[in-house]
Formats: C-alpha cells, sequence, structure tokens
C-alpha cells in the first residue's frame, strides 16, 4: 500500500523562503529540527537521496516524496505494512545500503522507528540540500540564516564574558600602555610606533588619549595599505601569469592601487564587492576597470597547445578557479566543488555551479588602453603651452648663436677665445655650416648640442648640454652616478641609461658624435648616441657590434638606414667614433678622424622640434634587451649639418673643444637672459606636470575584457567537457537567500549583463551571510584567528563560531552602519578585548590554550611585510611614494618565451617602499618574506600560516637586507650625535628606535660590550632579532 | 622492517618549532589536540596523526626522484616495441585527432636505439642508457603510465602536486607535512635543479602550497653557501657573529622569562639553535670533497658531460644519509630554446636524447650501486620520472618520418627502484606501438598513493584542510599498485 504521506513541518523545507518561519533564530543548525520525522527526513536526504532522487533513481528508486515512494523500484515494492519484510528495511537492516559509509547504530534505530510508522514523506519531493544534517549543511545552516537580533545594550565585552564566566575563565588585565599602543599602531597600519609616540602616550593612556589614536591612525594612508595587503591575501593577487611563460603584468598595480584607495576612502563594502565584479560596467574608466582587475587577478595559462579538447579544458579550469575565489570571498563559500557533481558538504548543486560559471563566461584576461577625459584636455593644454615656451627659447637661442656667429665673423680668431679655451669655435671665422680657413685650414660650426660629461663631478642625475641647455637625465640604476668623476664621463652598466627633453629644433642633415671608452669589448647592441622619435619607434644611433663583432655601425628601426660598414673590429675601447647623415641619404662613419669602412647610400630621415630626443647608452627605447650599452661616455655631440671629412679629422684631435657657449648668452641682453630663465624654469615644471598628466591620461590596466560571443553553458557530467547535461543560464546559488537564483537574462546577453546582475546578486541574496563573511575577517585578522576559524568557508566542512552572537551583533552593527569598515574597526579596538594584556597564564592554558574564548590578548609573530616596513621605517629609509608600478626586487629576463625571476641579492635604494608595493610575481620567492610565511599569491590565503624555522632565523640574520636596514640605521643614529666617542648614547638610541623602549642598565652594558667590539651595526642586527621587535603583544 | 615505533617516537619528541621532526607529530597534531569532531575546533580537521601510527609496514624511509623535463620518449628507452621497426615509414591508421601539442602526424618512427632484454630479468632496455640498463635487475619499470596534459608545465605541475596548476604541494611536501626529516638540522625536503636553470614553473614545483611553509622543497646549491642565507650577506668576523647572536640569546631569554609558557617564543628560541646547527652541517653534507676519489669518479665528476649530474646525484645520497626525507634531482632545464636544455625533442630525439642520457646515465646508475653498497637501497626509493612520453610517429609532415617526436600523454614509462618493490618487473603496457595505454594503465595519483604506501601512509588519510576541502596528494583518485610490490 501506499505510505500514507504527511505535511506538517516539512511541508516548509519545500519551499525555500519560508525557512526563517520554522528555525528558531540563533539556534544552530545540526541540532534537530523538531521531532523524529525531521531527524529521519534529514537523514533520509543526506545518506539515501543522493542516489534515490528523482533526477537519479538508482535501481530504479525515488524516496524524495510519498508518491514516488509507492512507485517503488526496478525490485517492485519497497514498503508493506510488514515493515519488517519490507525491502526498505532490509537492505538498511542487513547494511547493504547505503553502499559505502555505513549507518551507525543510532541511525538504524531512526529509520527502524520511521519505517516502522510508515515510512511517511511529504507530497512535494524533499529538495534534499534545504536540509542540514550530521552529514551536510542545508538551506537552514546556521550561516545563511538571518541576522539574530541581540540585546540593544549589549557589547562585544559582555558577549565575551559570557562565553568565559561559562568556561570558568578569568580574563587577563589590560595591556601595559606600551604594548597596547604597539599593538593598535601595527594592526591598524602595519607600521610600529616611534619611541616619542609611546613615550606620549605612556605619560597620559587616558581613554580619550586612546579613541584620538584610534581615529587618527584609521585617517592614515597606512591604515589602507595595511588592510588592503590582508584584502590581497584572499584575492590571490599576483602580478604574472603562473604556469609555464609566467609573463609579467605590469599594469595590474592600479588594483592594487583601488583597494587601498577603497579602503582609505571606507567605500561602503557593498560597493566594493560589486566594484570587483562588475566596476568595469557600473563605473566605466580606469576606477572601474581597476576594480574589475579582480577577477583576473589569479594565474592564467597562456599555453594551451594546439587541441580542442585543451582549450575547452584551460577555460573550465580557469572558470573553476574563478567562481572559486568570488564565491570563497565574498560568501565564504567553496562553490567550486561542485563542478564535478554536487556539492558534497553544502547546499550548492553543479546547476548552481555552473550559473555562476556562466555568469562569468564572458570575460577574458587583458590590457586595457584608459583615457581620463580630464587628464587629456590638461594634456593637451600642457602639450600646447609647451611649445609656445619651446617656440620662444629658440628664437633667443637663435639670437644669440647669431650674436656669437657675428662676433667671429668679424673679430680675430684670438678674441673669440674667451668662451672656450684654444678650441673650434675660437678659430671659426665663418658662418655656420661654412667652414673657412683658420691657422689650422677648419673651421668647424657651432653644434646644435654638445655635452661634457667628463666634466661631472657630482652625483647629479640630470645634465644640460652646453649650447642649449637641453635637459638629460639618468634613468635607472643610480648608484652608476658614484663611479662619474673617476671615469670622466657617464657611466653605462648596461641597464640604465641617459635620455634628453625633447629637442627644440628640427634635425635633417646631421653628424652624431661622442668620445667613448667601451667596457667590455664583447658586447653586442648597444647604443652610445641616439636620436629617437619619442615613442622609440624611428631612430638613428651609433650603434656597437649589434649584428658584426666588435663593429661600429649606424643603428635604425628595423636595420631600415643600416648596412655594415666593414670596418676594423674595435681593439682599443677607447675612441673617438662619428657618423655622418647626408640629405642624399650618404651615411659614413669616422673612427678617430679616419674614414671607418665603406660608405653607403640608403634613406633619410629628419627629426622635428618637440617630435624627438636624444639617448645615451640606449640604442633606442624602451629600454630592455640588448639595447643597452655598456661602458663610459665623455662627451657627444651633435651637428646639424654633415660635417666634411677635415671638419671630423679635427674633431677626433680637439677633444678639449668643450663648446662652452656661455659667451653666446652673456651676448644676450640682461632682460632677455632674465626672460630665458624664467622660460626655462618654466618648461621644467610643465614639463613635470606633463608627465604626470601624460600617465594619467592615457593608461594600461590588467583588467577583465569582455568577449563580445559568449557560447551556450551546459552542465558537465562529472565535470567532463565532453559529457554535457541541461542547459543553464547565469544565474546564482539556489537556496541561499530570498533573491531568486536566476538572473532573467537569456543564454545571449552579453558579458556585461551578466556581471551587473551577479554583483547585484551577491550584494543582496543574502547580507546576513556577506556582512558575517566580512565582519569575521576583519576579527580575523584583529586577533589572529576569526570567529569562525575558516574565514573562506562558512559551510559545513569550515568550523562554527566561537561567539555565534557576538559575530551577529558585529554584523548587524556593519550593516547598520552602511557597511563601512572604519566603524567596525573602531568598534573592535576600543573593547576591552583588544586591549587585554597578552601574558599567558597557566590556568587558562590549561582551560583554554588555544584562546578561543580570549582571555587574552594573543601572541603574534608580525607578517613578513609588517617586519619589513618596520626595519625601513626604523632605520629612516622608508620611501614616501604611495602608488604606482611597484618597486622591482628581482631581476628578470625573458627566455624564450618564458619568463624567469631571480631575486637580487640587495635591494637598491628604490625599493625601499611599503612592501604592498612590491612587484609580486608568481613562482619566484624572495628570501626574507618567504621564510616569514607570505603566501605565494597561486591561490587565495584566507589565513596565513605563522612558522617559527631555522631558515627563518637565518633569514633574519644574515640576508643582505637585514645587514642593509642595519648600516641604515647606524647612518641616522651616527647623524643624530656629534660627538661619537662616547657611544652610549648612540646605544641607547638604537634601543629606542627598534624597540620603542629605553635599555635597561643590563641591557645597555651589554649592548655597549657589543659595540665597542664589533660596532654598531652588529648591535642593530641584533635587535632586528629579538622576540620583542618581532612579535606583537 | 616494522617502522611504526618511528612515528609515535616522533610525537613524544616534542619541539616547539615548526621543523623538519615535527611532521604530522606537530603541526597537525597542535591543531588536533583542541579540535574535538565539530565543536570549537581550532582549525578543522587536518591529517589525524592517530590514524596515521597504526602499525603498518614503513619500507621506505627516504626517497629520490629523477626528474626529467620535457618528455623522455619511452619507445626509445624502456618501451621496447617491435611492431614500430616493422610499421616504420608507414602512415598510423586513424580517424581521431590526437591531443598532442603541435598537432602535426608524421609517418611512423621506429626507435634510434637497439632494444635488449638485460641481466636476469631480461627486461628490455634500450642502448640509449648502456649503465642504467646494467641495473635492469634492480628497476620496476611502469609501461603504462597515462596523464592529463599534453603541455608541458600543467602536466609536470601534474607530475609533482597531482593537480595541473600552480598552488598545491608537491609530493616532496607532503612527505615533508606526514613524515617530518630524520635530521634536526637539515630541511625534509631538499630540490637539486639542472645545472643549466630551473624548470619552467620555478618554485611552484616544489612549492608548500597551502601547507605550512617549513614544507616546501628547500634549494640546494653548489658553493659554500649551499641553502639561501646560510651565512651573513657582509664580510663579518666569526667573533662579530658570535658576538652578536649571543646578545640576541641574552634578550630573547630575557622577554620568554617572563611569558614562560608561550609556545611561539620558545619556538624561536630554539630556532636560533637550530640555525646554528645548520650553519654547520649544511657545508658539511655538501662538501663533496669528503668522498673518495673512487666515488668521485664513479658518479662521473671527472667528466664535463656528466659532472653537473654527478654532483648532484652524489649530494643527494650525502643529504638522505644524513636524514632528509626527499630529495628531488631534475634532469632538464627550461623548456624552449634551441639548443634545447631538456627532453622535449620536437627536432630530433637521437640527437637531443643522446645528449641528454649521456649527462646521467653513470650518475644514476653509479647511485643505484653506491645506495646498494652502502645497504641503503634497502629503505630508499628511487624514482626516475618523466611528466609524458613522446609519440611513436614523427613530428612532421604526413608523409615524413622526421627525425622528431612531438608529446604523448597516453602512454609513456617511468621506473622506481628500491624500497618495497619487486626488482626486474616492467608493469603494464602500452598498445603495440606505444601510442596509448594497452593495459593497467596508472595515473600520477595511483603512483603517488604507492610512495605513500610504501612509507607506510595510506594515501586518503593523509590530509590537510584548505578552503572548504580536506586535501590530498592524490585529490579524489588514487590507487595502490599492488602489482609492483615485493
Amino acid at each position: 500500500m501506499m505510505p500514507s504521506s504527511f505535511r506538517p513541518i516539512l511541508g516548509a523545507l519545500l519551499a525555500v523562503g519560508c525557512l526563517g518561519a520554522i528555525i528558531p533564530q540563533g539556534s544552530l543548525a545540526r541540532e534537530p529540527l523538531a521531532g523524529e520525522e525531521h531527524r529521519a527526513i534529514s537523514l533520509l536526504a543526506a545518506r539515501c537521496l543522493e542516489c534515490h532522487s528523482a533526477t537519479e533513481r538508482s535501481g530504479g528508486l525515488d524516496l524524495s516524496s510519498s508518491e514516488s515512494l509507492g512507485l517503488g523500484s526496478d525490485s517492485g515494492t519497497v514498503w508493506t505494512q510488514e515493515w519488517q519484510e519490507s525491502l526498505l528495511w532490509k537492505v538498511i537492516e542487513s547494511g547493504e545500503m547505503p553502499p559505502k559509509a555505513k549507518l551507525t547504530v543510532d541511525e538504524k534505530e531512526v529509520f527502524k522507528k520511521w519505517i516502522a510508522d510508515g515510512a511517511k514523506l511529504p507530497e512535494q519531493p524533499i529538495d534534499r540540500l534545504a536540509i542540514s544534517s550530521d552529514y551536510r549543511a542545508g538551506y537552514d545552516w546556521w550561516a545563511f540564516r538571518p541576522i539574530a537580533q541581540t540585546k540593544q545594550s549589549t557589547t562585544i565585552d559582555a558577549l565575551i564574558q559570557q562565553k568565559l564566566d561559562h568556561q570558568g575563565l578569568v580574563p587577563n588585565a589590560p595591556a601595559l600602555p606600551r604594548e597596547l599602543i604597539r599593538r593598535l599602531f601595527i594592526d591598524l597600519t602595519g607600521l610600529p610606533p616611534t619611541f616619542e609616540q609611546v613615550q606620549a602616550f605612556q605619560a597620559a593612556p587616558t581613554e580619550e588619549a586612546y579613541a584620538e589614536l584610534v581615529d587618527r591612525l584609521l585617517e592614515s594612508p597606512a591604515y589602507g595599505e595595511r588592510w588592503a595587503r590582508h584584502w590581497l591575501d584572499v584575492v590571490r593577487y599576483g602580478e604574472s601569469d603562473g604556469f609555464e611563460r609566467n609573463f609579467p603584468r605590469l599594469n595590474s598595480w592600479h588594483y592594487r592601487d583601488w583597494v587601498i584607495d577603497a579602503i582609505n576612502r571606507d567605500m561602503p563594502y557593498d560597493r566594493f564587492v560589486q566594484m570587483q565584479i562588475a566596476g568595469d560596467q557600473i563605473e566605466p574608466g580606469k576606477e572601474g576597470l581597476a576594480a574589475a582587475s579582480f577577477l583576473v587577478s589569479g594565474v592564467h595559462n597562456t599555453v594551451v597547445g594546439s587541441s580542442d579538447r585543451m582549450k575547452r579544458l584551460a577555460l573550465q579550469d580557469e572558470l573553476e578557479e574563478k567562481v572559486g575565489t568570488i564565491s570563497q570571498t565574498f560568501l565564504g563559500l567553496t562553490a567550486q566543488c561542485a563542478r564535478c557533481h554536487e556539492h558534497k558538504y553544502d547546499p550548492i548543486s553543479s546547476e548552481s555551479y555552473y550559473r555562476l560559471s556562466a555568469a562569468i563566461q564572458g570575460i577574458a584576461h587583458g590590457e586595457v588602453e584608459v583615457h581620463d577625459t580630464q587628464h587629456e584636455r590638461q594634456r593637451i593644454e600642457l602639450e600646447e603651452r609647451r611649445q609656445s615656451l619651446v617656440v620662444s627659447l629658440r628664437e633667443l637661442e637663435t639670437k644669440a648663436l647669431q650674436n656669437l656667429e657675428a662676433k667671429r665673423s668679424v673679430s680675430e680668431p684670438t678674441t673669440a677665445t674667451e668662451p672656450t679655451t684654444a678650441t673650434g669655435p675660437t678659430t671659426a671665422t665663418g658662418p655656420t655650416g661654412e667652414p673657412q680657413g683658420d691657422r689650422a685650414g677648419v673651421t668647424v660650426p657651432i653644434p646644435a648640442y654638445a655635452w661634457d660629461f667628463e666634466k661631472l663631478s657630482d652625483e647629479k642625475v640630470e645634465v644640460e648640454d652646453s649650447v642649449r641647455g637641453l635637459r638629460s637625465s639618468l634613468q635607472g640604476n643610480r648608484d652608476t652616478l658614484k663611479g662619474v668623476a673617476r671615469a670622466r664621463g657617464l657611466v653605462l652598466d648596461g641597464q640604465n641609461y641617459w635620455q634628453t627633453d625633447s629637442i627644440s629644433q628640427n634635425v635633417a642633415e646631421k653628424t652624431l658624435a661622442a668620445w667613448v671608452t667601451v667596457d667590455p669589448l664583447d658586447q653586442s647592441g648597444g647604443g652610445v648616441i641616439s636620436i629617437q622619435t619619442l615613442d622609440g619607434v624611428v631612430f638613428d644611433a651609433v650603434v656597437f657590434a649589434e649584428r658584426e663583432p666588435r663593429q661600429w655601425m649606424s643603428g635604425s628601426n628595423g636595420f631600415a638606414r643600416s648596412q655594415a660598414f666593414g670596418g676594423e673590429q674595435e681593439a682599443e675601447g677607447a675612441v673617438h667614433i662619428a657618423i655622418r647623415y647626408r640629405a642624399d641619404g650618404t651615411i659614413e662613419a669616422f673612427r678617430n678622424g679616419q674614414r671607418y669602412g665603406q660608405s653607403y647610400r640608403t634613406g633619410f630621415q629628419t627629426y622635428t622640434a618637440g617630435g624627438a630626443q636624444f639617448l645615451f647608452g640606449l640604442r633606442h627605447g624602451p629600454p630592455g634587451g640588448n639595447r643597452h650599452f655598456r661602458g663610459v661616455i665623455h662627451q657627444a655631440v651633435c651637428f646639424d649639418t654633415a660635417l666634411n671629412d677635415e671638419q671630423l679629422k679635427w674633431l677626433a684631435e680637439h677633444r678639449e673643444a668643450r663648446w662652452n657657449l656661455d659667451a653666446a648668452w652673456q651676448s644676450l641682453d640682461p632682460k632677455d637672459l632674465a626672460q630665458r630663465d624664467r622660460w626655462k624654469d618654466e618648461l621644467r615644471g610643465v614639463d613635470a606636470e606633463l608627465e604626470a598628466v601624460r600617465k594619467q591620461a592615457k593608461q594600461k590596466v590588467y583588467s577583465v575584457v569582455s568577449n563580445s560571443a559568449i557560447g551556450p553553458t551546459h552542465v558537465l557530467m562529472r565535470g567532463d567537457i565532453d559529457r554535457l547535461g541541461a542547459a543553464v543560464r547565469a544565474g546564482g546559488i539556489s537556496g541561499l537567500g530570498q533573491v531568486a537564483a536566476d538572473f532573467g537574462l537569456d543564454e545571449k546577453a552579453s558579458d556585461g549583463n551578466r556581471r551587473v546582475a551577479l554583483a547585484k546578486w551577491i550584494t543582496e541574496v543574502n547580507r546576513s551571510l556577506l556582512a558575517r563573511v566580512i565582519v569575521n575577517r576583519v576579527w580575523h585578522y584583529h586577533f589572529g584567528n576569526g570567529i569562525v576559524e575558516t574565514p573562506n568557508d562558512f559551510g559545513f566542512n569550515g568550523s562554527l563560531p566561537s561567539h555565534p552572537e557576538l559575530l551577529d551583533y558585529l554584523s548587524q552593527g556593519f550593516i547598520d552602519s552602511g557597511m563601512r569598515l572604519k566603524a567596525l574597526h573602531r568598534m573592535i579596538v576600543l573593547s576591552e578585548v583588544y586591549r587585554r594584556s597578552s601574558t599567558p597564564r597557566e590556568d587558562g592554558l590549561a582551560k583554554d590554550a588555544a584562546n578561543r574564548f580570549l582571555w587574552r590578548y594573543p601572541i603574534r609573530r608580525l607578517d613578513g611585510e609588517s617586519v619589513r616596513d618596520a626595519m625601513l621605517i626604523i632605520s629612516g629609509v622608508l620611501r614616501p611614494e604611495r602608488g604606482g608600478p611597484g618597486y622591482v626586487d628581482v631581476d628578470y629576463r625573458d627566455v624564450n618565451g618564458t619568463t624567469y625571476y631571480h631575486p637580487k641579492s640587495e635591494e637598491p635604494a628604490e625599493c625601499f617602499r611599503r612592501t604592498i608595493y612590491r612587484f609580486s610575481p608568481r613562482c619566484e620567492r624572495v628570501s626574507l618574506l618567504d621564510a616569514l610565511d607570505c603566501p605565494d599569491p597561486s591561490s587565495t590565503a584566507p589565513r596565513r600560516a605563522m612558522t617559527t624555522t631555522p631558515l627563518q632565523a637565518l633569514s633574519l640574520l644574515n640576508s643582505g637586507f637585514v645587514f642593509q636596514m642595519s648600516d641604515a640605521l647606524v647612518h641616522r643614529i651616527e647623524a643624530m650625535f656629534a660627538d661619537r666617542a662616547d657611544q652610549a648614547p648612540m646605544v641607547r638610541e638604537c634601543f629606542r628606535a627598534i624597540l620603542q623602549r629605553e635599555a635597561s642598565e643590563e641591557e645597555l652594558a651589554k649592548g655597549l660590550e657589543l659595540v665597542r667590539q664589533h660596532g654598531l651595526r652588529a648591535l642593530a642586527r641584533a635587535l632586528w632579532n629579538t622576540s620583542e621587535f618581532l612579535v606583537i603583544e | 622492517m616494522n617502522q611504526s615505533a618511528d612515528h609515535s617516537m616522533m610525537l613524544d619528541r616534542r619541539s616547539w618549532l615548526d621543523w623538519s621532526t615535527r611532521g604530522l607529530g606537530a603541526t597537525a597534531l597542535l591543531s588536533m589536540l583542541s579540535a574535538d569532531g565539530k565543536g570549537l575546533a581550532a582549525t578543522p580537521a587536518t591529517t589525524d596523526p592517530a590514524r596515521i601510527t597504526p602499525a603498518r609496514e614503513v619500507k621506505a624511509k627516504r626517497a629520490i626522484q629523477i626528474c626529467l623535463v620535457g618528455g623522455m620518449s619511452h619507445l626509445d628507452s624502456f618501451d621496447y616495441k617491435p611492431e614500430l621497426e616493422k610499421f616504420h615509414g608507414k602512415t598510423l591508421q586513424t580517424e581521431e585527432k590526437p591531443d598532442i601539442f603541435f598537432g602535426q602526424m608524421g609517418l611512423l618512427r621506429k626507435s634510434d636505439w637497439e632494444f635488449r632484454a638485460r641481466g636476469q630479468s631480461g627486461l628490455m632496455v634500450s642502448e640509449l642508457f648502456p649503465k642504467i640498463a646494467e641495473q635492469a635487475d634492480r628497476l620496476t619499470v611502469i609501461r603504462s603510465m597515462v596523464t592529463e596534459s599534453a603541455n608541458h608545465t600543467p602536466a609536470l605541475f601534474f607530475e609533482n602536486s597531482g593537480f595541473e596548476f600552480n598552488g598545491f604541494p608537491s609530493m616532496g611536501s607532503w612527505l615533508s607535512f606526514g613524515l617530518g626529516s630524520i635530521a634536526e638540522d637539515l630541511p625534509a625536503y631538499v630540490v637539486l635543479p639542472d645545472g643549466r636553470g630551473g624548470p619552467n614553473g620555478g618554485a611552484s614545483n616544489w612549492a608548500n602550497g597551502f601547507l605550512p611553509g617549513q614544507h616546501q622543497g628547500v634549494l640546494f646549491q653548489s658553493g659554500s653557501a649551499p641553502v639561501r642565507d646560510l651565512r651573513p650577506a657582509r664580510e663579518i668576523t666569526s667573533g662579530e657573529d658570535r658576538a652578536t647572536l649571543e646578545l640576541v640569546e641574552f634578550m630573547n631569554r630575557k622577554h620568554q622569562a617572563d611569558r614562560a609558557l608561550e609556545d611561539l617564543l620558545r619556538a624561536r628560541l630554539e630556532s636560533y639553535t637550530l640555525a646554528a646547527k645548520m650553519q654547520g652541517s649544511v657545508p658539511q653534507v655538501a662538501d663533496l670533497g669528503q668522498e673518495t676519489e673512487l666515488t668521485r669518479s664513479a658518479y662521473g665528476l671527472d667528466r664535463a658531460e656528466t659532472s653537473d649530474m654527478g654532483q648532484r646525484c652524489l649530494l643527494a645520497r650525502r643529504l638522505l644519509e644524513r636524514g632528509v626525507r626527499f630529495v628531488q634531482v631534475y634532469s632538464g632545464g627550461p623548456i624552449a630554446g634551441s639548443p634545447r636544455t631538456s627532453w622535449d625533442a620536437h627536432e630530433n630525439v637521437g640527437e637531443n636524447h643522446a645528449a641528454e642520457a649521456l649527462r646521467i646515465d653513470q650518475p644514476v646508475a653509479a647511485l643505484l650501486d653506491d645506495l646498494a653498497a652502502r645497504g641503503m637501497l634497502e629503505d630508499t626509493l628511487v624514482l626516475f620520472t618523466t611528466e609524458f612520453g613522446r609519440t611513436p610517429f614523427s613530428q612532421s609532415a604526413a608523409d615524413v618520418a622526421g627525425p622528431g617526436r612531438d608529446h604523448n600523454r597516453y602512454a609513456f614509462s617511468c621506473w622506481m627502484a628500491g624500497a618495497g618493490l619487486r626488482p626486474g618487473l616492467a608493469f603494464g603496457e602500452s598498445d603495440s606501438i606505444g601510442w596509448k595505454v594497452g593495459s593497467s594503465p596508472v595515473s600520477w595519483h595511483d603512483l603517488h598513493a604507492t610512495v605513500l604506501h610504501l612509507f607506510g601512509i595510506e594515501h586518503e588519510e593523509l590530509t590537510y584542510y584548505h578552503n572548504g576541502i580536506h586535501r590530498r596528494l592524490t585529490n579524489v583518485h588514487g590507487q595502490v599498485i599492488k602489482d609492483i610490490l615485493s
């Protein structure tokens, strides 16, 4: 006979939306729902329906409703009045079913009673995902329920105390002011306080002083830098592709900057979430694109082979990675587990997984060029202003040079010796470009530009040419400046180079020449002097050994105007080399004044004022490859004429011709001179502004690119790309809340529409869950452990909340504040539990070693970034630059399409920025950060491991960075004391700097002893290694 | 021998440090102690060491993996296919679009090397590896390996970690997590990359993934500082170093005294003591000068072609001898490039494999001899693996039997030797031309499960909770290959 159906209570389970009504709010899920039947039904859902449901019908049996049960199985009726004889009971009793994990004795009893009572089932099929059980979470799981209302008057501390009382635990006393302020500083900003700040707070550790400090720290930009780092862990932000090629992503830092900025601005969290899923749609432009870069900040396989199958598989793998990251990050759900079959523990069906997958199926990884209209307008205005300044200056230049020429043509040769000393111009008697006889029979015109690098003595990063004052500046390694005076010229190390501003006059026919030392002789392709268009696309350059070993050539774009001269191989290194470019396309080279190889005739290139520049040490832009020259450039010159052979010979014989034209400028009247200075100053300002605006006006952002054609999405049976199941459309996870899982979009919906709908769904479907997940993350970072210990997993496999009421209380407060993180931080850090001492107590440890009930503040080691940042700021070398491309502490190179990254042995000074600004490629680890547990950004890292290993001790003792910081601190301290004979004050200062406290007498004595023997650096190195520095108490 | 006692000893020897000897004994244990089921668990249950300690036969105490990067041709080495000789120059009749890398299917091509039956076992090994061939009676060859991707890096990740992606722990990391090191002053897992460069994917190949950081492979380089940061980055006197360390110790002891119960601070003190020990033990173990001339020359240190691999095989033996759990030795550097520096013989198997084999044949054979002579082969596992094989047809135009072969993920060969294996055995088969697997397919999950089994660990039991999943080296797959066990 048909088993009788029953409706009470269970009926409610069928419709998802009604769940709240039947479940007492605030209770946890795995309590029995109510009564015996529920126990049986939830057990049935957990243990039987996976195979015996309407869709599976294993053995022809569907156990999901009264009607289907009545239909029996392939073996006939399964339940009869004589229940002991019925198939249903027999297979359970014998242990035949379920086939894998066997029922416990208790569970068998539950089934026995249920079967004996008539095996009642509801009329409507049971949605087995709806019901929580001992085996899995259902729609009624604690995390999905609405927030339980707590007493208005309650506080964080009251809720904590409740649990402590219950456990019989006594909380610690408040922390000492010094401990507290250090804890607060590092926690909120990732940087330690100074000794003075600690002193000030210790002097008056009032409630008001503390609250004021909290506000000040939350308003400091360092707060965003600190908390963005946490977020970047969660979203697995890395700056290379991973996999085989591991190509660097040089333009993905916009996302990092956006996160910092959003956190500093205290952007409402729901907005923060929506922007990351669909920012490019919600707010087209740079900000939106930067935010949406979240979607593509994970790994990306760019080598998927030739077969269609491999491509499809790679796509599905990538979608799984993205679906998993999105669902874990925002909802604390591991939806990726439902790719091959429904989630084993949480109510996430494969349909739900593939709906999510369809919602993001239209995104691809790519770079988008962004034009910012406001900056673009600014740029155009500045360019125009620049142009007019350049023209005005050129008029003055022309006037001055004409004055000089006039003077030369009328005066005796000797009278012109003033500008220089017995050099070219003094012997000139004719107008520019028309050499006339002098004592040696040679007249050389005044160059268009001339650079005398031999006279450089100090470490200037900018030099002007001596004719027109065209500015050139160093690009790259500043260390090379140190050798300038000794080498008598620009020192080029194969990585750096110098470039000028844009030229102020057209250059057509020309002669490029330089005094240069090639070192080493075996190098290839470097440029000595180059004239190029500003984008580096067109150029002519004096190049060494690009094609023929050790031979000079005239380099040009794509070898368009390059042929071998066939000159001798360079053997000396120090030479004068010149190349002459005639308007008829003839190109000839001269080495030490002698013709070098054969001339040839080819095309001819003109460079226009404002559109071209000179480079020294780089063949053409952009830097990289074999384009860099190694050696020293002593002098360089560009004539805007083709010099004749005699002039070239003269040039090579007169290294002392330095083209110092101060006299020409002196010929102008003082008013003009003053005007010139003003214009030059203004030009400099315009250039600086222009550089900044140009960067802003047109930027590349690594972000999502929408695919125009998106294929249909199917459920893939067992995740197999060749086994298509039902078609699904973009949507969310069923059963999480009131909002429909279907987005109401058809299968042709655009990528943008899909993601906008997804963003809306995620922030609306279950705001209780959304809030709980982020509130728990914030708590996790404040206390080293979350209320839920698995921040990415609020499902069945995750941990249960230690303080469910507290989590709900904080979440409600968070929602009420408009989802503002700063308000949440304030609540937490102002609580007593946050301000407790961390001292371990035997009685506390005996009852709660893991400190789940927070009877003390946990002692934690600083994370790797905070260690590095603290060393930088304490040593006084932390650079203030915020945002923009990251600092690069690895050398990287492309080898046949694969990029390899090698950590530099020591960081150059330009790396001394906060660690969040580190360029962070995947697959390579730098020692100190690695040893201190900074995660590889290959997958989401919601909790960091905190290990203590001998390798960590070795890094903290021996790495180059630690020595650099020790040296820097010594430098800073020594500068504070005029009298260094008495070392005690310096020792004291070292303790103050690193530990933010005074040294004790004993410490002072020991410190002094070490310093006397081995210097202050040894003390700094020792103190960096103290637990007191490395631990938050 | 039964080694279960070893495990429990590890649990008793309680160290506060997250380091080698702890293995499962500690990292997992600490989080487990407070975890009573689902209640107020610390991190959700990772592997329960209690489940792993029951008496179970432990065959292997340590392992070395020779990892051939690029895809060694099984057809030219360990999988003899007379049919291929017969059909040399013929077209492979198939409708299928095979899942190979470049997609060019040339004519079938026979082996470039002659095969011969070797030793007592009569195992067929080609002349590509004349010296390894002499060791045939020690080898357990698996001729039915299969993998998922015909693409180097995902395939190499799969070989190492059971997943095709960045971010999963490699087998060595799992072993470190499960068993720790035997010596406290050496890491549990050491990696020795090819002298010509690391493989594509770099450190991801020996990453700890979501396992705690102490389980990642530690790179050893040649020279006086084989491990990074072993010595101060600046030249300082040993007196300065010692005096500095004394002050560190003084400060840390004083600080710890007031917080005597704090594990973290105890661990920090211990870490400096062990660091000092490592400064002595690491250079010592890396000093190959301590070996006799005879040994050095047996490993090929005196010949240009073999010295890179020879040094690393010898160093590996020294590391294993002193208690390192797992050493991975790479044969082959970056994938792309010309001339090739890996086994990726798209252009010419004959030339490429001859050169690559010359580099490793003698050192690997010497390693087997040496381990056997020292009685270590009984409880040391030797793995000789490659991420996939190569196609029986050449990589060339359809009517040409060119000299190169493309990737073959459908069938390839690996071999194992040593602890707990049946030697002189060939397990599984590829089809008659070595294109697809013929019988008893073996996946990486199966091979990983077998390795763990030999170490006394059932692969389903070694788990670590990460983002919702109790992760395993074998994902949700893996079956121990019973037939190759002794």
